[in-house]
């Protein structure tokens, strides 16, 4: 039921949402984000930490052909439950300071995609989860399409293309899989439960093609080099909570998706690829940190710098290892709280001087200092230090990645680096040396956005100081799904 | 059987009620009758009847085949008030002839022997003619009337031939009795056989509108009025597959290695020619007639797969594809009146520039329609592609699978282009004037859509 | 050879040559005439294989209405010589390609297929005659026979409809 309510009570609000005119719907939108939130963190504080599939709905859908309307949640996806309530109402919240005409609409199209998003991780069927995956493109297109930039109509439409067209390729993949399952002595029946999906023996062939076919719904998803050319312009070109919630949220989607499906499914076909698909990643961290380094505009900087991390979560799957995967799992969750708040950060700069380029930006410190010592935080978690979420979730991936091949691991450590001179580059820009024409009078932080940042802090520093607390729950079904892997 | 009568009966009823004075009973007197024929469809439900020495054969496929028919009608009819009233024409005579190509489309569905396959397909065809030409003052009208009439004309009369050397090969022109004979000439099966089989394809796929024979689909749709559109492009192919359904799969899946081939060509040439060439249109009419191309393609994907699954995804898919078209079509019709540009009635993508903002409801409508069509989750015509995809994975067919997947994204392109005219950019000022009946028909019509959508197994079982 | 089979080719002799003449006369009206002969001589071959009421049918039907129907009309257009535009080579070279195609499949089927020899014993002669055919369209095929009239309805109703004229229209 809890599970069935994360994913229905977003839907409702966003329902009745639409049909509400007053301007009072916003803060309605953050009450229902709350709601969810508080469902999330109990599910989170309730969860065992075992191998289990906890909090579990299960109910017929089309039931002739087994596919079944089946949820739960499990140490892989507790973690991105959580996330995906914590940043729900925090991206609302950072919205309160932009006035966006018919905001109904927005704030329910940003609820929309909150439903999807819980969805997808907590489907426990093949099919609901593509549902999932799929729906969750449509709140996010129109986000993107109806207040974003100048040239946000091609850009977006790109998106939705190039996404959907991956997507497909696993849908292939899922219907090959749901036609192999089989109940021994009753021919035609089928299921297509993901469980179902682990057992199944493929041979090498099939699993080379169906590891390719995930391998490229998720590459463009996340986004994995070289299938990101979308990724920066749909960042830059969206507004920006529909940017926090494709950074924050909808890219974990391709992580998840990797973890739960690559993984167990094709290991195999993993032995084969797992090299050529790991250093595609590697590459993409290297690639997309150097062009960060070169960026003026910050938002394109981040942006970047999301690839450039992403590419180092998935390098940390394909390791195949337990610290690879447990940093995955935790670095999804640093990471998300990262970028929302960098991206904040670039929104209020941007609300307050009308730009985003940094050699038009200087000396903001100046004035202030609250909005200082918050951009330094998170930029900090986003670098990995220590203390940091980042760090911890930087030294399981680099560990998992060394322990696969020594080589990669060196070059993805470069990430360390690289990152460092991007952000704090962007820092040293933006807020020190002298003040320009734009910044000189800068209002320190508003009240609303102080919230938004203040819980974004205290989670790099819980994280950072306390892993344990998030590792622990999801160790042992890590450890669970690694036994399909080893084979 | 029973609708078979009530429609040819009620038929000249609206004849005789054409001479009176006023109009207004017309339209609910349609709607009634349309309902009455669908309430005897289901007094057959769950058991199979032949009738009149094996010339109609209704099992529970052909009560659903029949029923999704007669509501694409309802909903065209009920979509038919403005429309109608201010052409000055005879409604009646249009109503009339609505019913009695439900009559050609019902015998198409339930048909056991091949002679009421031909005179259902000639009833439907030869209705469908002049409802094409009906529009009498547009030479556009007039040529899709001309275009439809010899090439159609010209079809049936292969099929015709094809009917006749299945006789010959077979001795009989029932459907049972020909499966009979290929089982027991296993070995052995007539040459004639084979010819007959090519040349009654040939005629079916011609009036489907699948490649190469779709020729004739782009000029007919787009000259033909919006309404008569709407239903040529869902009725027409509803009965046309449900036919080819039986022929296919009770007589002639003996020789299923004979004709999957070819038919497996000919869906790859359908998908490929019905997506590629939809994206280059300008105008939306044209498009739906392309797009209808490739909906054929995908149908026919169905068929190449014959299988256990197949009966349930062709009903699925025709189910969701008529009601995605009707209610897409049913939003064109009032656009393209009402946002006319110089030529009059404008039916490009820049008509619907905007609308969102205006009508909310329309933009929604049309939205789920061409994401129906695409075949994006949350939607009918998602389950009904899925549907379609594991028949093909169940022969295990992938490359097909593949194809389609591909021609799928090539589909999205177009359909989108009428969601970003719609919300993404500016139009005319006022709002579009629409009839609440009108509103009506639009709202079930997506409520369905999405109630299968998210529920695809309320319809499971039932075939 | 038997007489019968002397009749046989000379009557598909004739029909072959009018039924070229249809499509490669200039004058319309020549195409007609050829058109009605083609008829006539099918009418002939009905004979042949014993369908009495099928020749006649067609002989009252085919030649005499509706080749009448087609005379008024050309004399109505006032059509003289064929002035209408050639089709492109191309359009010229893949009409024989998939009809040279057609034709030849179908030659190749007639002369393979072995068809079961006549049964001497079981063959009845009035097969073809308005008794039998009348009994078996009224016991058998009385359902298609009788939904073929809502199809000759519906060719009325449209006919009446598209031809009707309207407030507005042009008189010839």
């Amino acid at each position: 039921m809890l599970t069935l309510s994360l994913i229905l009570l977003p839907v409702v609000a966003a329902t009745l949402l639409l049909l509400i005119k007053s301007p009072a719907v916003k803060t309605l939108a953050l009450g229902a984000a709350l709601v969810e939130l508080a469902l999330a963190a109990y599910a989170f504080a309730t969860f065992k930490a075992d191998a289990q599939m906890q909090f579990e709905f299960d109910y017929p859908w089309i039931a002739g052909a087994g596919i079944r309307f089946s949820g739960g949640i499990d140490g892989i996806s507790v973690l991105l439950v959580l996330l995906t309530g914590l940043l729900t109402p925090l991206i609302t919240l950072s919205a309160f300071g932009r006035e966006y005409d018919r905001p109904s609409t927005f704030y329910s199209l940003i609820l929309y995609m909150q439903a999807a998003l819980m969805g997808v991780f907590t489907a426990r069927d093949a099919f609901l989860f593509y549902l999932f995956f799929e729906a969750a493109l449509i709140p996010v297109y129109f986000l993107a399409a109806m207040w974003g930039g100048e040239k946000r109509i091609a850009v977006t439409f790109k998106f939705f293309i190039y996404t959907i067209f991956g997507s497909l390729f696993m849908l292939v993949a899922l219907v090959y899989l749901y036609y192999q399952t089989g109940v021994p002595g009753k021919p035609g029946v089928h299921s297509s439960a993901i469980v179902d999906f682990y057992n199944l023996n493929l041979t090498p062939a099939a699993q080379g093609w169906v590891f390719w076919a995930f391998f490229i719904a998720f590459a463009i998803k996340m986004p994995v080099f070289p299938f990101h050319t979308w990724q920066p312009d749909t960042y830059v070109e969206s507004p920006t909570p529909a940017t926090m919630l494709l950074s924050g949220i909808m890219l974990k989607m391709g992580v998840y998706g990797l973890i739960r499906f690559l993984l167990p499914i094709v290991p195999a076909g993993l032995e084969t690829w797992g090299l050529l698909a790991t250093t595609l990643s590697v590459t993409g961290i290297v690639y997309g940190s150097i062009i960060a380094i070169r960026q003026r505009d910050m938002k394109r900087l981040i942006a970047y710098s999301s690839f450039a991390h992403v590419g180092l979560m998935a390098a940390g799957v394909f390791s195949q290892t337990a610290n690879g995967l447990q940093g995955a799992l935790i670095q999804m969750l640093a990471h998300g709280i990262n970028v929302v708040g960098l991206f904040f950060v670039a929104e209020i700069i941007f609300g307050r001087t009308n730009s985003r380029f940094l050699d038009q930006l200087g000396g903001i410190t100046r004035t202030t200092p609250k909005l200082t010592v918050y951009f330094m935080i998170l930029l900090l978690g986003s670098v990995a230090l220590p203390l940091t979420n980042g760090f911890v979730g930087e030294f399981l991936l680099l560990n998992g990645v060394f322990a696969y091949n020594n080589w990669l691991g060196a070059v993805a450590g470069l990430t360390i680096i690289l990152g460092a001179v991007y952000m704090l580059r962007m820092f040293q820009k933006s807020m020190f040396g002298p003040t320009s024409a734009r910044t000189e009078t800068f209002d320190d932080l508003s009240g609303a956005e102080s919230w938004v940042l203040l819980p974004l802090a205290v989670m790099v520093f819980w994280i950072g100081i306390y892993p344990n607390s998030f590792l622990k729950v999801t160790e042992p079904a890590v450890l669970n799904l690694l036994q399909y892997v080893v084979k | 059987m029973l609708p078979i009568i009530l429609l040819s009966v009620f038929g000249i009823v609206l004849l005789f009620m054409g001479f009176l004075k006023s109009k207004v009973l017309l339209l609910p007197a349609t709607l009634v009758f349309i309902l009455a024929a669908l309430a005897t469809t289901f007094m057959d439900w769950g058991k199979t009847y032949l009738y009149f020495q094996n010339m109609l054969l209704t099992n529970n496929l052909a009560i659903l085949f029949t029923t999704i028919v007669l509501l694409s009608a309802f909903m065209v009819v009920a979509l038919s008030n403005s429309f109608i009233e201010d052409e000055q024409a005879q409604p009646a005579e249009y109503y009339a002839l609505l019913l009695f190509s439900l009559v050609g489309a019902i015998m198409m569905i339930s048909f056991e022997n091949l002679i009421m396959l031909f005179v259902g397909v000639e009833i439907l065809s030869v209705a469908m003619y002049v409802l094409a030409g009906s529009d009498k003052h547009s030479p556009r009208s007039n040529e899709a009337a001309l275009k439809y009439f010899l090439m159609g004309a010209f079809a049936t009369g292969i099929m015709l031939f094809g009917i006749a050397l299945l006789y010959g090969a077979t001795g009989t022109f029932v459907v049972s009795g020909i499966k009979s004979y290929v089982y027991t000439n296993a070995y052995g099966v007539s040459l004639l056989l084979y010819m007959g089989i090519i040349l009654l394809l040939i005629g079916m796929l011609f009036k489907v509108s699948a490649a190469p024979f779709h020729f004739w689909t782009p000029d007919v749709y787009d000259g033909t009025p919006g309404l008569f559109t709407a239903f040529m492009s869902t009725v027409v192919k509803t009965a046309g597959f449900a036919a080819l359904f039986r022929v296919l799969s009770v007589s002639f899946v003996g020789v299923y290695s004979f004709w999957w081939g070819t038919l497996a060509a000919l869906t790859c040439l359908t998908l490929l020619i019905g997506n590629v060439t939809a994206v280059y249109q300008t105008s939306f009419k044209r498009m739906m007639a392309y797009s209808s191309i490739s909906h054929a393609g995908y149908l026919l994907i169905g068929l190449t797969a014959l299988g256990t699954q197949t009966k349930q995804a062709l009903v699925f898919y025709s189910l969701a594809y008529s009601l995605a078209t009707i209610s897409a079509f049913g939003v064109l019709l009032v656009v393209s009146r009402q946002r006319q540009d110089t030529n009059g009635v404008n039916e490009n993508f820049d008509a619907f520039n905007g609308l969102a903002r205006q009508n909310p409801l329309l933009g929604f409508v049309m939205a789920v329609s061409m994401l129906s069509l695409a075949g994006i989750p949350l939607t009918a015509g998602f389950w009904g592609k899925f549907m379609i995809f594991t028949t093909a994975a169940d022969k295990g067919i992938y490359w097909i699978l593949v194809f389609a997947v591909l021609m799928s994204t090539v589909g999205i392109y177009y359909y989108f282009r009428v969601i970003i005219a719609m919300y993404f950019r500016e139009g005319a000022a006022e709002p579009v004037k629409v009839a609440p009946f009108y509103r009506y028909v639009l709202i079930a019509a997506t409520i369905l859509t999405l109630v299968l959508g998210l529920a695809p197994g309320l319809l499971e079982g039932l075939v | 050879m038997k007489p019968i089979e002397i009749v046989f080719y000379v009557l598909t002799g004739i029909t072959l040559l009018s039924a070229i003449t249809v499509v490669t006369a200039r004058n319309p009206i020549h195409s007609v005439l050829a058109l009605i002969a083609t008829f006539f001589c099918l009418s002939g071959h009905y004979i042949l294989m014993n369908a009495q009421f099928l020749a006649a049918v067609n002989i009252i039907v085919y030649a005499g209405a509706i080749m009448v129907l087609f005379l008024f009309t050309i004399m109505f257009l006032n059509l003289r010589r064929e002035d209408e535009e050639s089709k492109t080579n191309l359009t010229k070279m893949a009409a024989v390609v998939v009809g040279g195609i057609l034709m030849v499949t179908m030659l190749l089927v007639f002369r393979a297929v072995q068809l079961p020899a006549v049964n001497e014993g079981n063959f009845d002669a009035r097969t073809g005659l308005v008794e039998q055919l009348g009994i078996m369209l009224y016991s058998d095929y009385l359902l298609p026979f009788e939904l073929a009239s809502v199809l000759l309805l519906v060719a009325m109703v449209g006919a009446v409809m598209l031809g009707k004229r309207e407030a507005g229209d042009r008189h010839f």
